[in-house]
């Protein structure tokens, strides 16, 4: 067992043969023979290929290998596994997700998509290695914080119509300039609309020499070709936008060989234009006469020039103004905003003011004594501040009528009257419905002024033209209908009422005005008479024959037989005949004949089969039974197929009271003779049938037939031929 | 004179609908079981006394034995057959139905009303007739023993809803009452009818058993008592006065203005039973059940059914018992014996 060591004592050996200064890493084992090494030389049937997470399926052709399916074989471990079948009819196909690039990506293709991968900024950041600006422009640091694009205030410039290049404003009228050097001939009066020129933005060079206040001296020459390649439109810092360097004014070119530098031009003398000499004379007036007698005046003059104003009426022609002239012409007087336009009244040009602070030195407020007391005494700490009240509220609290103000402030009144001074509350808020405007004058309700007012006369006749025409003869008709039972608005007494009103004054028999519903509107009474002069329309009657064949429904009449109690039921009322006196009997309570009748009835063979009793004698009339004994059998049958409930309660008081009268008088009732033949059934029940029945009669007719001559006499001369 | 007083005690309460009742009709011969008819479409058979009823206190019953569900709008009315083998329900889906009681299943359906259907009764030999009264203002008579659509026969003088029938097979005759004002006879025997002008809706009629009388309540607030003969008034009962007697608390007055309240007969003629809407005089609440004494045309009872039942739409007298049955606008119905 000697040859076997432990692991430890193999790794203590080892760390005793290796170099016991390797701290980092794994050491080399020693060149010697006969130790292992692990990291060694292995044939290349012993090396395994393993991939990085260990396993020896490898793909991707540039790792070394490829594996397909199961282990690099295909399908499962048995070999291509067949899809079993899924009906789709059960499981209808899975939307299937999008297939993404990745999907189809073995591990070499990923990873190089990951290196692929590179961290940058988004290009709206104009900042690092960007060459789409001039680098001239870069500011440093500025550039990380300012983005690229434009700003939102130039966005919104644009949306409303302006371009780049122009100034900001009111297009301006003037005369082209069709080039910058070029004098305006003649021909070039005419105007156009021009956008304004884009003013430049004032700013304030940063003084860092010690030179004097607006000396170039040295720098003149090259400063000159400095600015100048600067052009206007494009003079725009990369983080302040637009800004202007003042030096960059437009002017028109010089000659630059005439200027030279020198001392002795100071910042009294440079007023900021190039055009003049600084060493020629100006105005007499301009200079100073004495030393230090005016100070002040020195001090007017000096501000501006050196931060010049971009004002060009400024620029072109430095005209001295004495305080005493500006003062007459007031603060800042004929100073022009930038735009070209005299400042507001009251206002005065900050521009001048600024350039006037800024050398004026700064005093300490006076140092008030300390026992010193305004005579003004502050009224606001006897001031209640409970009882404040603002103008609003005040304004709200006040009753006082645009009139009475008027009157309050000594104005003169206003011709006219409101049309709202006449206006009822209604009529106000009808209007301030319609026009959705809420703060109308006040209506006041106020009766019409004297002369206006229209007399009652006038009034009455003007209702009077209100009602509707209608013809005269309609309405009578309509009238007499209505007596008839011929009426409208049955369900409304009063509104029926006010119809058969308006009906009379129609017709001429009443001279008062129509009655209108209490509490109603003239407009209301109006729509409602045209109403009941369309109803008479509808309801004109037929005249003269027409009418008399016609009878009103049995429903409609409810107007004369209007009976006490006849409002009670929810269900539909009965329909009976306003006089039916079966009707009236029943309803004072006179049960009996009255309201007694009997009509046929006759129940189907099956249903006296199912009764399990004879049919009745009027239903034998089956040519399979005896012909009936009775001979009413046609007429009743008559009756019962339609005129049953006509027929039988109206003639059934008749009959009963003429039946009534022949009793008495007779002492027996003829019926069979007498009366109509149709009746004889319905007096069946009053009268003992063996007095109305007569079967000699019948028998006669049955058994004997007339003798031809009968009914040659009847039929003619056509019954001879047979 | 009636035998006994007028039985007034409540034993019973079925709450078994959801919506009003419209029919309460007691089993033929015995009148063990009760059948109900509801707004809420079903038609209930309970028993009318409960096993476990001790005749001294109410009991309540919420189920019913049998539910019989096939209409598709309320149950107005329900018809038993002699044999109480069948029954008949009509409603308000223009639907006579014929019932088997026991598989609870319709055997024969009719459909040949043009609008609901207000009144059912058995009718001829053997109840082999169902008659049925509508709203379409027609009676029609259906065979129970042939399979065809079509009825025997439709009568149609009545000229508004029929909402009352009543058959009396001793005269062999069919009463109807309809809500033109009119009480008809049809007599099937003798081939006529007889017409009586009540001038009022008339809700309800019934034959006396002896077939002379024929009682019909209208919505002049009045059931009359009309001789069959001649038509003559025999009694009228009811009227807006006042009711002290009996077991009511005074004050609560017969009243039927609007809705469809049937009467009829009790204690073998001797006394007339109605339900009653809510109202009246003075400080009641909840409507009372009615019974007059047939000859005096007194009350002899007013039994309130409740403070919050608006009417007793329907009353059934069981004859073997003595017993009977108040349908009422709230769903319950409740019997006294």
């Amino acid at each position: 067992m000697a040859l076997k060591r432990t692991r430890a004592a193999l790794e203590a050996d080892l760390q005793a043969e290796q170099s016991p200064y390797a701290f980092y890493g794994t050491p080399l084992p020693p060149l010697e023979e006969g130790v292992r090494d692990d990291g060694s030389f292995v044939p290349i049937w012993k090396q395994e290929v393993r991939d990085e997470h260990g396993s020896k399926r490898l793909h991707g052709a540039f790792t070394g290998g490829f594996s397909a399916g199961y282990f690099n074989s295909v399908g499962s471990k048995e070999g291509w596994t067949p899809a079993t079948f899924v009906s789709s009819r059960q499981n209808r196909a899975q939307k299937t997700e999008q297939k993404r690039p990745e999907d189809f990506m073995d591990a070499d293709d990923l990873r190089e998509q990951e290196e692929a991968r590179q961290l940058q900024t988004a290009d709206e950041f104009a900042g690092f290695g960007s060459t789409e600006l001039d680098p001239t422009r870069r500011a440093g640091l500025m550039d990380l914080l300012k983005t690229g694009g434009e700003t939102m205030g130039v966005k919104l410039l644009k949306k409303m119509g302006w371009r780049e290049g122009q100034g900001i404003g009111p297009k301006v009228r003037r005369k082209a300039h069709l080039d910058e050097s070029s004098v305006p001939d003649g021909n070039a009066e005419e105007t156009y609309l021009f956008a304004p020129e884009n003013p430049p933005m004032v700013a304030f060079i940063r003084k860092t020499d010690r030179k004097g206040l607006g000396f170039e001296g040295e720098s003149r020459l090259e400063s000159h070709n400095a600015l100048k390649p600067i052009p206007d439109s494009e003079e725009s810092d990369s983080f302040f936008g637009g800004r202007l360097a003042i030096q960059g004014k437009s002017q028109p070119p010089k000659p630059n060989g005439s200027r030279r530098g020198g001392l002795g031009v100071g910042p009294l003398n440079d007023t900021g234009s190039d055009d003049e000499d600084p060493y020629s004379l100006g105005p007499q007036i301009s200079y100073n006469k004495t030393i230090g007698g005016d100070k002040k005046k020195k001090k007017k003059v000096k501000p501006e020039p050196t931060i010049a104003s971009s004002n060009p009426l400024l620029n072109l022609k430095p005209v001295f103004i004495s305080k005493k002239v500006a003062a007459s012409r007031g603060p800042g007087g004929f100073r022009k905003c930038r735009d070209g336009r005299l400042p507001l009244d009251g206002f005065i040009l900050a521009d001048g003011i600024s350039g006037l602070s800024i050398s004026e030195k700064k005093y300490d407020p006076p140092v008030i004594p300390e026992d010193w007391k305004s005579t003004k005494a502050i009224s606001s700490e006897k001031r209640d501040q409970s009882d404040y009240v603002s103008t609003a509220d005040a304004a709200k609290a006040s009753s006082l009528t645009p009139t009475a103000r008027a009157a309050l402030l000594g104005e003169a009144q206003l011709p006219g009257k409101s049309i709202f001074d006449y206006m009822t509350p209604e009529g106000r808020a009808k209007i301030a419905k319609l026009t959705g405007n809420t703060n109308l004058p006040p209506a006041l309700g106020e009766k019409a002024p004297e002369g206006y007012k229209i007399p009652e006369s006038q009034k009455r006749k003007d209702l009077w033209d209100l009602v509707p025409k209608l013809d005269k003869q309609i309405a009578s008709q309509a009238l007499a209908r209505a007596v008839s039972g011929w009426m409208p608005y049955q369900e409304d007494e009063k509104k029926r009422a006010r119809y058969q009103i308006f009906l009379e004054v129609s017709a001429g028999t009443r001279s008062t005005l129509p009655e209108r519903v209490e509490g109603s509107s003239t407009d209301e009474w109006v729509i409602e008479m045209q109403e009941f002069s369309r109803a008479a329309e509808v309801f004109k009657p037929m005249s003269g024959v027409m009418a008399s064949r016609f009878t009103s429904s049995s429903t409609a009449p409810k107007v004369v037989s209007d009976a006490p109690d006849s409002a009670e039921s929810g269900l539909s009322k009965p329909a009976e005949k306003p006089d039916d006196p079966a009707v009236a009997a029943a309803k004072i309570g006179m049960f009996g004949p009255m309201t007694r009748s009997t009509i046929p009835f006759y129940p189907t063979r099956l249903l006296c089969k199912r009764f399990n009793i004879k049919p009745p004698e009027n239903v034998q009339l089956d040519p399979g039974e005896r012909p009936g004994a009775t001979s009413s059998g046609p007429g009743t049958r008559f009756q019962s197929a339609g005129f049953q409930a006509d027929t039988g309660p109206k003639q059934l008081v008749s009959q009963d009271i003429m039946n009534q009268l022949l009793i008495d008088s007779l002492g027996y009732l003829p019926t069979a003779e007498g009366l109509d033949p149709s009746a004889s059934g319905q007096s069946a029940n009053a009268a003992p049938p063996p007095v109305v029945v007569e079967p000699e009669r019948n028998d006669a007719l049955e058994a004997e037939r007339p003798g031809d001559a009968v009914f040659k006499a009847i039929f003619g001369s056509d019954d001879e031929d047979d | 004179m009636p035998r006994t007083i007028f039985p007034t005690r409540h034993i019973h309460t079925l709450k078994t609908h959801n919506g009003p009742v419209n029919a309460v009709t007691f089993s033929s011969s015995g009148g063990t079981y009760v059948l109900t008819g509801s707004s809420d479409r079903a038609v209930h058979l309970s028993r009318a006394i409960p096993n476990n009823s001790d005749k001294t206190t109410a009991v309540e019953t919420t189920s019913p034995i049998q539910k019989y569900e096939a209409h598709g709008y309320s149950v107005l009315d329900i018809a038993v057959s002699s044999d109480n083998a069948r029954f008949a329900s009509v409603g308000g889906d223009r639907q006579v139905f014929l019932w088997d009681v026991e598989q609870g299943i319709t055997t024969k359906r009719w459909s040949g009303h043009n609008s609901r259907v207000e009144a059912v009764q058995f009718a001829g030999d053997g109840d082999s007739v169902v008659v049925t009264g509508s709203a379409d203002t027609t009676i029609n008579l259906w065979d129970t023993r042939s399979t065809s659509y079509k009825p025997i026969q439709t009568l149609t003088e009545a000229a508004d809803t029929v909402s009352s029938l009543h058959v009396h097979m001793g005269s062999y005759s069919i009463a109807s009452g309809s809500y033109d004002g009119h009480a008809r006879i049809y007599d099937v025997r003798t081939g006529k009818t007889t017409v009586d002008v009540l001038a009022h809706p008339v809700t309800s009629v019934r034959c006396s058993s002896d077939g002379n009388a024929l009682l019909a309540s209208t919505l002049d607030g009045y059931i009359r008592m009309l001789d069959r003969m001649d038509g003559k008034l025999l009694n009228a009962f009811g009227g807006e006065k006042s009711v002290h007697s009996g077991i009511g608390k005074p004050g609560h007055s017969y009243r039927n203005s609007e809705l469809r309240v049937r009467s009829v007969f009790a204690m073998g003629d001797a006394v007339v039973l109605s339900g009653s809407e809510e109202g009246g005089t003075a400080g009641t609440t909840g409507a009372a059940a009615f019974a007059w004494d047939v000859l005096k045309g007194e009350v002899i009872a007013a039994v309130p059914v409740g403070e919050k039942v608006k009417a007793v739409s329907c009353v059934a007298w069981n004859e073997g018992v003595g017993d009977w049955a108040a349908g009422c606008s709230d769903g319950t119905v409740r019997v006294y014996g």
